[in-house]
């Protein structure tokens, strides 16, 4: 390349150097919370730590009660089968959805998406109370699988959308074809439709696990075993009355609970880049 | 594929006034179905009456004629037990002055009348649970006058509670107490029957408008509706009072859980089939109902696909729905639900009566509101578009890197995030006025007046939210092909043109969804007002969704009131997202 | 022979006696550990007689509504550990069981009086005392050595270690919200409710008290700009403030290595002459109204009330708990700062609980927002402040007593 060329992505570099240095300083001050000894705030804008402990990372990751169960580690599986629970759930329940409003034409498809749209946009903290009333009278209110049940199907309207806009670009064609040729539409849903989408499932996958992943006030009030107890339920606990808070563990919470989150993202990058054209151009 | 049968202007005519009066019937008769259940409550109590009314006068009596010490005991005694008869257990207690000054909680108690004759005169026994019971009563009707009330633990044997004041000279001397024994719960109306009763009854007037004869259809249904609530009359001896408004009432007793009032019934059975009923009757006779079946027919492999995220959506994502939009209509008050229509509807839309420059005012919260989700998605989808088109560049290098460490404030909980920035925006202390102390400027008491409060809000959101669309275009981007762009290259466009000319409305389809998304998401954020600014200064900064966080939370539990705000601020965000979808037409796919 | 209710209760008791009571708090540290030490002393010498207690920790920002989502629909606790201030509303919802039908004089003597006090609404008592707490004036005996009896005191030190520019401060406290100002309120004679129950936000006395407090924390004062409680704390660990007024909860967050703490009863305001009175709060163990096995949980009340469990709580947590006898004793005795904190209920007023009170937290603090960045006069805001919480007193139903 010439000389200018290479001058100006040098350029561009630094420009994005100095834009993602300024994102990461609040991510840096967790992170430099977490390993410095102390339970108080600590208001200099360095990042880097005056003296460094995994203290509290032992503390949080060390949590158990009494009797020895690790607290810590129940939560962290609860937490985890919460989300993958919802992911499966939400994936599937979506992609048949989705894959329907986008094939079939049928009366009430243009109702049905805007009203996916429309339960988005009611504030969801006044529906604790039928929700706790809906779950216990289905017996499910201590349980994770209650607990998978309500995100998944609040995660829905978003992955619908998202979804259908994606099977909208992939060409009728194939499926003509497949059809033509006798195969049934579930097996074209299956061995056609699915793979070529795989991009965009990868986001719905992504989107339910957070989702169910950093969700606290349902599971705080829902659940009614500390065995039970996710993982934002254990970090919230930090915080005390009167806003006295431990933010040396809290600080190490939010990092532990961020890594899986980070961990995913980078694993499905190239999927999800590709993957949130909703309804977008054809190459 | 036929066409619905030819039709008279008289045939539409008798169609739709069928159809009224079949709706109307389905109306009113499961209203009084429902209604009647409730009032095998009522009907409990009023069994119950002259018993209780007679032992509640006797200990009445006794009450009083103790407190002027001139009573017989046993003679009382062998009164109450003869008149209140066998399966009656009546009491009186005297609740005294309390009896230490020192501690208001602290008072002798002792039964003037008592159908245990042992208990006679005694004071009330600590270890006994029934005394407690009694007690408790007593205290009760001191401070909120008489209680008559039906226990009945989770369906199981019922008693009937009546407690009176008993007043001497004016004064309250004593409390007269009445508690039945168990006794099964009557109630012969089952509500699942008749709901499914009604519902049928409904697909049949549905169906009604495929046949000839569908008049008799008509006949038959009605006939069978009035049936089988004179089924639910003939059981019952009298009826005297007033019909509630059925949903009301249904949501009440779903509202109030296990509260203390008589008798909660589930209503889910009439509740589900009214509506349902009534609009399958009311579309087969406007002729709906032929279409729909075969259109039902004919896209059943769609329904089918489209029915599990239904049935999950039905039950925990409508129903709870249904009851927010419908608590708006109620007032709460100590877990008690009243029903107030449009008062909470009135009170926020007039402002609460507050001029418009206050920041409780509806309206003043509004325009936050607006100028709040603006301005964020302007700056979301403007950083998010830069940042994409600088790092879709396939020479760039590190571009993974880069991308992940931009999405790191979407992954890391906002909940701390937000308190972070919360710090650096301190007046004295904060990160952000040493920065700008550095480049000169003076220190800025960011929380004190409301540009600057909103702004740092708005640093704060922007911060979060354009990873987001920072994705989202990308991924448009990288799927607009490169020889449009070398197109215009060669054909001498400079690269503000071929942006302004190709990108951007190649990008429209993608954007749109993202947009409106992305507005309903800003338009609902709760978190960041609420930690950042906390609505400071004097509550200007926060948005209808805090408000109405802090009307059901901070100020006094009025639920009704933040759900009113809830169904407001659907109602406009539905209005904003009908709007755009006319502009653009973006809901509609583009391979139709 | 026909059943009475009574008989059906006590059969129904007797046949719920194996399920264990489920007993709800929101301790951390070691509260929480002082806590479970207790239980388990109960459990071990319960064995056939008692239900065992189950203890469960909720998040403290999520417990209130869990109780009230939990309780009335059967799934709550029987019993649970939490701050007073909503006892008026939760026995209006009947959540809460009254229990002063167990109770005798004796019993109520173990208790200091204010701390019981706290937990009345009505004429009936509704749960026992565990812990009181209210704010005190934390010092830095480094900088400070003999603290402040008077506001005039006060107010003279704290200049003397305010240097603005280099941070650092002569008193720190959260001057935003009602709960810390309440001191200075009662201290120059004001008061939120009167005698009779009617609202007295904008006296006078009211006035001077938020003149006072914008005098502290105003442009020239000794408080910093913009104080949370989480500033009270760091500033206070870093040695930039002096003083400090905050309650127990903060001494789990001091650095004692680097910081030489005192705490001390608030000073007298020295214009009335009147002890500046923080509001007392009494952390009580409650009573559900829906629990199967109520003498039998008024029982594990009793016990985790009792002499011997409080001293031993307050050695292993410093909790300022509320038995007399607790602080008879010479070990707590020999705790300065527990003490202190013990001299400051002798002035503290008591927290109503009532619902009424509930409305009027948010109101007054933004009327103290508005003083301390200086864009109402006090007078102003406190009548402000006034008509709103007028405006939701008559919203509220008028079933609802005081």
């Amino acid at each position: 390349m010439s000389g200018k060329g290479k001058g100006k992505r040098l350029l561009v570099h630094l420009v994005l150097i100095t834009f993602t240095g300024l994102t990461l300083l609040p991510v840096a001050l967790v992170v430099r919370k977490a390993i410095t000894p102390g339970q108080e705030f600590e208001l200099t804008l360095n990042p880097i730590p005056s003296s460094v402990t995994l203290d509290h990372f032992r503390t949080v990751v060390g949590t158990s009660l009494p009797d020895g169960t690790w607290l810590f580690g129940r939560q962290l599986l609860n937490s985890l089968l919460a989300a993958l629970g919802t992911t499966v759930l939400g994936v599937f329940l979506a992609c048949t959805a989705a894959y329907a409003f986008s094939r079939f034409r049928f009366p009430g498809r243009r109702f049905g998406l805007l009203t996916f749209l429309v339960v988005q946009m009611f504030p969801a903290t006044l529906l604790m109370i039928p929700l706790y009333v809906i779950l216990s009278r289905l017996g499910l209110l201590s349980s994770i699988l209650g607990l998978m049940l309500v995100y998944s199907t609040t995660a829905i309207p978003f992955c619908v959308w998202m979804l259908k806009g994606y099977f909208d670009t992939i060409p009728r064609e194939l499926e003509e074809a497949a059809l033509i040729d006798g195969a049934s539409r579930l097996r074209i849903f299956y061995t056609i439709i699915l793979p070529l989408a795989r991009p965009a499932i990868a986001v719905t996958a992504l989107f339910c696990f957070m989702t169910a992943w950093n969700e606290y006030i349902l599971a705080a009030t829902f659940l009614g075993r500390e065995t039970a107890y996710t993982l934002p339920v254990l970090i919230k606990s930090y915080v005390g009355e009167y806003g006295s808070t431990q933010w040396g563990s809290f600080a190490a919470g939010a990092i532990i609970v961020s890594i899986p989150v980070v961990a995913l993202f980078y694993a499905l990058q190239k999927n999800l880049v590709a993957g949130l054209t909703a309804g977008g151009v054809k190459g | 594929m036929s066409a619905p049968p030819e039709r008279s202007r008289r045939g539409r005519a008798l169609g739709t006034a069928s159809g009224a009066l079949l709706a109307g019937a389905i109306i009113g008769l499961t209203a009084a179905a429902l209604y009647l259940r409730t009032r095998n409550a009522g009907d409990q109590l009023q069994a119950e009456a002259p018993a209780r009314a007679m032992a509640l006068a006797l200990a009445r009596s006794g009450a009083q004629r103790s407190a002027h010490d001139t009573a017989d005991p046993d003679l009382l005694q062998r009164r109450v037990l003869a008149l209140a008869g066998r399966d009656t257990v009546t009491l009186a207690t005297v609740v005294q002055e309390p009896r230490s000054t020192k501690y208001r909680f602290l008072r002798k108690r002792r039964y003037l009348a008592h159908s245990d004759v042992q208990r006679l005169r005694q004071s009330l026994d600590r270890r006994h649970p029934g005394d407690k019971q009694l007690y408790d009563l007593a205290n009760r009707v001191r401070q909120h006058g008489p209680v008559v009330e039906l226990r009945a633990p989770q369906d199981g044997p019922v008693t009937v509670v009546a407690a009176e004041p008993v007043r001497v000279d004016g004064k309250q001397v004593a409390t007269a107490i009445v508690v039945t024994a168990p006794r099964p719960l009557h109630v012969p109306v089952n509500a699942w029957p008749i709901g499914a009763g009604v519902l049928a009854l409904g697909l049949l007037g549905l169906m009604a408008g495929r046949l000839r004869q569908r008049y008799i259809v008509v006949m038959a249904s009605l006939a069978g509706l009035t049936a089988l609530c004179w089924y639910q009359l003939s059981t019952l001896a009298a009826f005297y009072h007033r019909v509630l408004p059925i949903p009301s009432y249904a949501l009440r007793s779903a509202l109030q859980g296990g509260s203390p009032a008589p008798l909660t019934i589930p209503a889910w059975p009439l509740v589900i089939a009214l509506p349902l009923a009534l609009g399958l009757a009311t579309l087969g006779h406007v002729g709906l109902g032929q279409r729909m079946v075969q259109a039902l027919r004919r896209h059943r492999a769609a329904y089918l696909y489209v029915l599990p995220a239904a049935v999950g959506m039905l039950l925990l994502v409508f129903l709870p729905f249904g009851y927010g939009l419908g608590l708006g209509f109620f007032n709460h008050a100590h877990g008690t639900y009243t029903f107030v229509g449009l008062s909470n509807f009135i009170e926020i839309l007039s402002g609460g009566g507050r001029p418009l420059s206050h920041p409780l005012n509806f309206y003043f919260t509004l325009g936050v509101t607006v100028l709040w989700t603006g301005t964020n998605v302007l700056l979301h989808v403007a950083i998010g578009l830069a940042l994409a088109l600088v790092l879709k560049d396939p020479l760039l290098r590190f571009k993974g890197i880069y991308r992940v460490l931009l999405i790191l404030p979407w992954a890391v909980p906002n909940y701390i995030t937000a308190l972070i920035w919360k710090g650096m925006f301190h007046h004295q202390y904060g990160a952000v006025n040493h920065v700008l102390e550095l480049c000169g400027i003076e220190n800025i008491s960011w929380f004190s007046s409301f540009s600057t409060a909103f702004a740092a809000n708005l640093v704060t959101n922007t911060w979060l939210g354009f990873p987001f669309m920072m994705v989202v275009c990308l991924g448009a981007l990288q799927s607009i092909p490169r020889d449009v762009y070398e197109a215009a290259d060669v054909d001498g466009a400079s690269r503000w043109q071929s942006f302004l000319h190709i990108t951007l409305p190649l990008l429209r389809p993608a954007l749109f969804p993202a947009i409106i998304l992305g507005t309903i998401w800003t338009f609902n954020m709760f978190n960041i007002i609420y930690l950042v600014s906390a609505g400071a200064p004097g509550g200007s900064t926060d948005i209808l969704i805090t408000e109405a966080y802090r009307w059901a939370f901070e100020r006094a539990d009025r639920y009704g009131l933040a759900a009113a705000y809830a169904l407001i601020i659907l109602v406009i965000l539905l209005l904003y997202t009908l709007l755009t979808n006319r502009l653009t037409r973006a809901t509609e796919d583009t391979y139709s | 022979m026909r059943p009475t209710v009574a008989a059906l209760l006590l059969l129904c008791s007797t046949v719920a006696h194996a399920r264990p009571l489920v007993l709800w708090h929101a301790y951390r540290a070691a509260e929480r550990t002082a806590l479970e030490h207790a239980v388990d002393r109960w459990n071990q010498g319960s064995r056939g007689k008692d239900p065992e207690i189950q203890l469960l920790a909720v998040p403290y920002d999520a417990f209130p509504d869990k109780i009230t989502a939990a309780i009335p629909r059967g799934h709550g606790p029987d019993l649970f550990i939490f701050a007073h201030d909503r006892v008026g509303d939760w026995a209006e919802s009947r959540i809460i069981e009254p229990i002063e039908f167990w109770i005798t004089e004796k019993h109520a003597d173990r208790f200091l009086f204010k701390a019981i006090d706290a937990l009345c609404y009505g004429d009936s008592l509704y749960g026992l005392p565990m812990a009181f707490k209210s704010t005190a004036l934390y010092y830095n005996k480094a900088l400070i050595p003999v603290p402040p009896t008077t506001t005039d005191e006060l107010v003279a030190l704290g200049r003397k270690h305010t240097h603005r520019e280099q941070g650092r401060f002569g008193l720190v406290y959260d001057n935003n919200k009602l709960y810390f100002h309440a001191p200075w309120l009662f201290g120059f004679g004001g008061a939120i409710f009167d005698a009779k129950g009617r609202l007295v936000v904008h006296t006078p006395e009211a006035t001077a008290a938020l003149a006072f407090a914008r005098r502290l924390g105003g442009p020239d004062g000794i408080i910093p700009p913009e104080p949370s409680t989480t500033l009270t704390t760091t500033l206070f660990n870093q040695g930039k403030a002096a003083m400090a007024i905050s309650g127990p909860w903060m001494l789990g967050e001091i650095d004692q290595k680097q910081i030489q703490v005192g705490v001390a009863p608030l000073p007298r305001v020295s214009r009335t002459g009147k002890p500046a009175s923080p509001f007392l709060g009494a952390e009580g163990l409650m009573l559900s109204s829906r629990c199967k096995q109520k003498s039998a949980a008024f029982r594990a009340m009793t016990f985790l009330t009792s002499d011997a469990v409080a001293i031993a709580r307050a050695m292993e947590a410093r909790q300022p708990v509320a038995n007399q006898a607790a602080w008879d004793d010479p070990r707590v005795q020999r705790d300065p700062i527990l003490s202190a904190f013990r001299r400051q209920l002798d002035t503290a007023q008591v927290m109503p609980g009532t619902p009424q009170m509930r409305l009027v937290w948010s109101p007054y603090d933004m009327a103290l927002q508005k003083v301390m960045n200086g864009s109402a006069t006090p007078d102003r805001a406190l009548a402000e402040a006034q008509t709103e919480i007028r405006s939701y007193l008559s919203a509220m139903r008028p079933g609802a007593r005081k």
